[in-house]
């Protein structure tokens, strides 16, 4: 289940994380982010991210923006 | 394992925290000392009090050539062994703009250790300064009309001549108060600005 931001921003990075068998402290070490910060922005507690934040998530596993946020109706 | 020099609070920082401290702690020790010598019967000073006194202006001598006295002079004089009831109002008169003293001393020095302690930009510090601009452009004008007129009652208690309540509207009071106030306004946009940046990821 995604994490949703007080926006109505939708975080799926636990379902990315999971379908890579992957860490949030894996995650934190390829993205250079500290795992609190990461984990913020996991449970949707984020109020921006960064574009070098949302490119480097990305690189590290290998997907587009739109994998990692979506819009859901408030 | 050492701190750096970036998370050290400065040394100007930790000495103005310090000094608002140290005069903290000398207004409410003179404070003390007056509520004492109010009840007692003394004076710092011992057993005088200085009083406002109103002094026709034709007593004056010395003028420069063409100057011209004003009808009433308001001189301050000592008045030895006065009545116990001086000693009150002397005090009361004093403490009046010591007690603004001591309250804007404490908001300032509340200020100052958050700055030492690296984290001026909070919702305390805003109601600090907005307390402080009110301290300012109400309680400095109130406080010198409180004192005015605890000092026409002292002279009064000596038997001199009152000059009665001398109140001017304190204009760089009103100033500083008003840059105060937008200090903390300035502050709450801060405050604002670190929040997003804290939810920045």
């Amino acid at each position: 289940m995604a994490a949703v931001s007080e926006h109505g921003i939708a975080v799926h990075l636990d379902e990315l994380l999971a379908a890579r068998d992957m860490t949030l402290a894996q995650l934190a070490d390829a993205v250079e982010v500290t795992v609190v910060n990461l984990s913020v922005l996991k449970n949707g507690r984020a109020k921006a991210i960064r574009f070098s934040t949302l490119a480097a998530i990305c690189d590290a596993l290998g997907c587009q923006p739109g994998d990692v946020l979506s819009r859901t109706e408030e | 394992m050492t701190t750096s020099s970036s998370t050290r609070p400065s040394k100007s920082t930790r000495f103005l925290a310090g000094l608002a401290t140290v005069l903290l702690v000398v207004s409410a020790a003179f404070a003390v000392l007056l509520i004492v010598g109010a009840v007692a019967g003394f004076s710092p000073d011992g057993h005088t009090v200085a009083a406002h006194v109103q002094v026709p202006g034709d007593q004056l001598t010395g003028l420069p050539a063409g100057a011209v006295a004003p009808n009433d002079v308001a001189v301050a004089v000592r008045v030895e062994h006065p009545p116990h009831a001086a000693y009150a109002w002397a005090a009361a008169r004093d403490l009046a703009q010591l007690v603004l003293l001591g309250a804007a001393l404490w908001l300032l020095r509340g200020l100052l250790r958050s700055v030492r302690d690296r984290n001026p930009f909070t919702d305390a510090n805003v109601r600090r300064l907005r307390s402080l601009g009110g301290v300012v452009i109400v309680g400095v004008p109130v406080a010198l009309l409180l004192s005015s007129f605890f000092a026409s009652e002292l002279a009064d208690s000596t038997r001199l001549d009152s000059p009665g309540l001398m109140f001017r509207l304190p204009g760089n009071a009103l100033i500083g108060g008003l840059a105060v106030l937008a200090l903390a306004e300035v502050f709450a946009a801060g405050v604002r600005m670190r929040v997003d940046l804290e939810g920045t990821v």
